[in-house]
This record gives structure tokens, sequence and C-alpha cells, in this order.
């Protein structure tokens, strides 16, 4: 039997037309449209902590001290005042022996090197949170205008050596030692 | 009148249930595959679907900011061949014994061409990558992104207020009934790259340390995209000014009103209300080689509206679908501890078994039908 095409597929024209246009239309409005939900609470990750994480070292930031990553090398560095810094690097594997060291940081004083016999001065050692750190204290000659200071605190931890070193004016460092170590002896490696 | 009109409507019909169109919309078509698989080479599959096949036409772009239709885009070629086919029906095949199997066959094709348009608008693919022994409730699209404020004020939840990708345009003001305070894209690049300087005029958060370079957008399947945004922050009682990147997980937080929100440009969440924790990840080599020989993450599924808690073991061709998504297995890393599952949801993934059952129920019925007229002939010659 025929069945009169024009009274059925003109309902069926007016219904398949309608599925069309309908999609169209509701997925126009969910491309653009403004969401609102609730999730459960995440956890709030600072910049620092993210930092902290990547670095592998936790550490608490004192009121004073400015937090700056600019540069690449370093972990962090933190600013205290226009000349006086603290700054937290990482090196991998060697890292050259004390008396090196200790000549680095006197040339960076402009000061000469000195011999190992009178490393007994300028270094002294310090046990945090079961972590055995190598501290340098260093001031720079007199006649320098003003007098630099510098006070490093290293230590090794798996197959590197972290080194946390505070410098400036000798005068601005002498203030900020004391919390300098207590940074230094809050510091936890991962 | 009325009549005037609908003797009008019908020659639009017939016109539109022309052959020759059908004809001419196969072809451009079939063009438009040739475009966007040769365009897959520079764009990738994304991209160049984005611009080939979920577009309304293809442009060309002679200047900067000029933009000149040259060739329908795949919704145009698809909206018109739904129209004439429907057409097509409602004019010149009629339901009667004989056609049976037309109609059928074209039903077919029409159910093809509304799925395919449900699929283009409504499916979407997102990632969800945990670590053994993580639980997560969202997948995040690689492509997409959204800028989200967060109230975090409530106890137990919070209120996430989810700009989409197409209002992030440079100059752009997002604002929503519930936020006492607007948000200006002074800034907005779908790609760059972070540098360790910090960003000039930005006071708070992670913008006093880092920066952003805007780069050309990165197109190949795998290359991921960094999204910066600077924006501005107005309300009577607060003003600031913030960088926002899918490159860092950090937060920001601002008090607005005693109320803290957090910030965030990220890739696009799909939440979902169950968790999927990823309890062991496994790839199996072939013994004495370095090739893979079976990937396998075994998850365990917790719905607490239903009370469903079970594992799931879900491996290559045999993925986990549960409430409309179907999660498979896409990639690996962190030493193998890690595991990303592709999520598909396509509302539309029914539309081709359909399709395909009444296209070939349709043949069927025609040629059994052509071949009983055909062996009647016969036999009456004979």
């Amino acid at each position: 039997m025929e069945v009169p095409s024009l009274l059925i597929n003109s309902r069926f024209l007016l219904l398949i037309g309608m599925v069309g246009v309908a999609t169209l239309l509701s997925s126009c409005q969910t491309k653009d449209s403004v969401n609102v939900y609730f999730t459960p609470k995440e956890p709030i990750i600072t910049f620092t902590q993210l930092k902290q994480t990547q670095s592998g070292l936790t550490w608490t930031t004192p009121k004073q001290w400015k937090e700056n990553y600019s540069h690449t090398k370093r972990i962090v560095t933190f600013v205290i005042d226009d000349s006086t810094q603290v700054t937290v690097t990482r090196f991998e594997g060697r890292t050259g022996s004390l008396i090196a060291n200790v000549n680095r940081w006197r040339g960076q004083l402009k000061l000469g090197p000195t011999r190992k016999s009178r490393l007994k001065y300028y270094v002294s050692y310090e046990t945090f949170n079961r972590k055995k750190f190598t501290v340098v204290k260093l001031r720079g000659p007199r006649k320098q205008k003003p007098r630099q200071g510098l006070i490093t605190a290293f230590a090794k931890h798996n197959n590197d050596t972290w080194f946390i070193k505070l410098s400036g004016p000798n005068r601005t460092v002498l203030r900020q030692r004391r919390q300098f170590m207590e940074f230094v002896s809050n510091v936890q490696f991962h | 009148m009325f009549n005037s009109i609908k003797s009008s409507l019908k020659k639009v019909i017939k016109a539109m249930a022309s052959l020759k169109i059908t004809v001419l919309l196969l072809i451009s078509l079939f063009l438009l595959v040739i475009m966007v698989t040769l365009a897959q080479v520079d764009l990738g599959i994304y991209y160049a679907t984005q611009r080939y096949l979920n577009s309304f036409a293809i442009y060309w772009a002679p200047n900067k900011g000029l933009l000149v239709p040259i060739f329908p885009g795949g919704y145009t070629i698809g909206t018109l061949l739904f129209f004439n086919l429907v057409a097509a029906l409602a004019t010149r095949i009629w339901l009667k014994p004989k056609s049976y199997g037309l109609w059928l066959i074209h039903m077919g094709l029409l159910s093809l061409l509304i799925g395919s348009g449900i699929t283009s608008f409504k499916a979407a693919e997102s990632q969800l990558a945990f670590s053994e022994g993580e639980s997560k409730y969202y997948s995040e699209s690689t492509r997409e992104i959204e800028l989200v404020v967060i109230d975090t004020s409530g106890e137990t939840k919070d209120a996430v207020i989810s700009f989409p990708e197409a209002l992030l345009k440079e100059g752009s003001e997002l604002s929503h009934n519930t936020l006492p305070f607007t948000i200006t894209l002074n800034s907005y690049s779908t790609n760059s790259t972070l540098e360790n300087k910090a960003t000039p005029g930005i006071q708070n958060g992670y913008g006093q340390h880092i920066s952003s370079r805007p780069l050309p957008i990165f197109t190949q399947d795998d290359a991921r995209n960094i999204a910066t945004a600077i924006v501005s922050i107005d309300s009577d009682n607060y003003k600031d000014k913030l960088l926002l990147t899918t490159g860092l997980e950090a937060t920001q937080v601002i008090q607005v009103y005693d109320t803290p929100y957090r910030i965030e440009l990220r890739h696009k969440r799909y939440y979902v209300l169950y968790s999927i924790q990823l309890i062991d990840f496994q790839r199996k080599l072939y013994p004495g080689t370095e090739i893979p020989h079976s990937f396998s993450s075994k998850i365990k599924l917790n719905n607490k509206k239903t009370g469903e808690e079970r594992d799931v073991l879900i491996y290559m061709n045999h993925p986990f679908r549960y409430e409309g998504k179907t999660y498979f297995q896409a990639s690996y890393g962190e030493n193998e501890t890690l595991s990303v599952l592709q999520v598909v949801e396509n509302p539309g993934w029914l539309f081709p078994y359909i399709s395909s059952t009444l296209i070939s129920l349709g043949l069927l019925i025609h040629f059994l039908q052509m071949l009983i007229a055909r062996l009647k002939k016969d036999q009456n010659h004979a």
C-alpha cells in the first residue's frame, strides 16, 4: 500500500530539521558559556612550595627576606637589602676541597689565598636535623669601603652539595647572622 | 496567502532536494578530506580538524586581521548535506513498500550526519594522568584552556566559576554575578615561554618572579602549549594585576571583601562524580627486547553515590566504560609509576552503529526486492 508522502514527509522533515537545529544550538551554547560548579577542596600550592618541591629543599623564608628566582643557576636568592643577599645553590658531584672553596670566597672579598693550617680561624661545623654543615665566616680587608663579609654554610645530600651563602656589607652580615643560621637550621632536604 | 507561502516553501524544498546539490556537496566533501589530510602534515590532527572540519568556512589570511572565506568548512557542508537529504526524503523518496530499502538507507545516512554533528560539537577528549596511589575525580583537556576563579571560603567545597577559552581574548572583560570583581585580560597568549624575570607592573603572586614571552602555537600532536595571561582584577576595594600561566602548578590567592579566591589559568577540567585511583601500572616487554608487549593500569573505582567500589584492569584494546566515559590506556611516565589514560566522552557514539544497521538493512531489503522483481520478470518471460 502506498502512503501519501506529503503529510508524513512534511512532519518528518520538521522533526529531523528540529533535531538538527537543536543539536547546533545546544552545542553553540556550551562553548561560550560560563560554568559554575562545586568541587572538593584542593590543597593550595604556593609558588615557593612549588619551587621547593622542584629543588628538593624545603625552607621557611624569614619575614624581611624577599625571594627572587631570576638567577637561573640558583635555587633561590633572598634579597635582604640593596647590597645584602642570601643565595642557595646546588652542585652535583665533586665541588672541590674546603681550602679551594675558602680561597674562592676570599677572592670574592678581595683577600689573598690562605693556608690549610689557618682554616680553623674561619671554619666551624654545625649539625642541624642530623645534617652536618660546614660554616665558613669571612670578612673583607679593613680598608674596603664598606667592608664586605660573608657566611657560607654547606652540606652534602645524596650526590649533591648545597651552598647557602649570606653576603654583603660586613655590618649587615653580622646583623643578619642569627637569622641566617636559624634559616640554615630549618632547611630540610628531600 | 498561506497557500502561496506553502507553495514557495515547497519550491524551496524541491530545489534543496536537487541531486546536483548532492553531487556538488559530495565533491566538496571529498576535496575537504584531501585538504585536511594534507594540512595534518603542518598543523597536526587537532588543529587541522579544527580549521577544516570543525568550522563553517576555510579562511585565507592575506594580511593580519583580514580573513577571506575561500571554501566551505565541515560544518557548512555537513549542514547542507543534512538538509539536502531531508528535502530529498520529503519530496522524492516516497514511503511505499517498493522503496522501504531506500528509505532505510537514507535514514541511515541521516543518522550518520546527526551523529557526526553531535560528535563534533559534544564529544570531549581529555587525559587522566595519575601516579600509583593517587586518586583523581577529573581529567584534563590537552588543548582547551579555562580561566577559573575559585571561591575557597566554603568549609568542604570550593565554588568554581569557569570562563571557557572562547572568552579569553586580549582586552576582554570577564565577570559573573557571583563575583565581586571583574577580570580584564591585558594580554593572552595560547603559547609562550616562561623566563626567570619579574613581569613589569606586577606586585603580587608569581609574576614577581617570572615573566612570559609569546611563542607561535605548537601544532604537533604531542606538543604542549603554555598559555599565559596578564589580568587586571578590579573591584571597589581591591585592585591587582596577576600573571597567570598553565606552565606552573602554583596557586595564587587574592582576598576580596574577606573572601579568598584562587585565580588560575589551567587546562580545561572534566569533573566526574566518582574517583579513580591508580593501584598499579605495568609495562611488559617481549623477552630479551625493549619492545613493549603490553601496558596495563589497575585502577580502583569509587562511587560514593552508588556505593560502588571495585578494581578494574585497563589495558590495550580493553578500555573501561563508565557513566558515558571511556578510559583507554594512552601513555605512562616517571619510571612506570605514572599512568596516562585517554578519556573519551561522546554522546553520539551510538549513531554510527544505528547508521550502519539501518544502511545494511536498507541495502539488504533493496537488493532482495530487486532480486525478487528480476526473478519474477524472468519467470514471466519463461
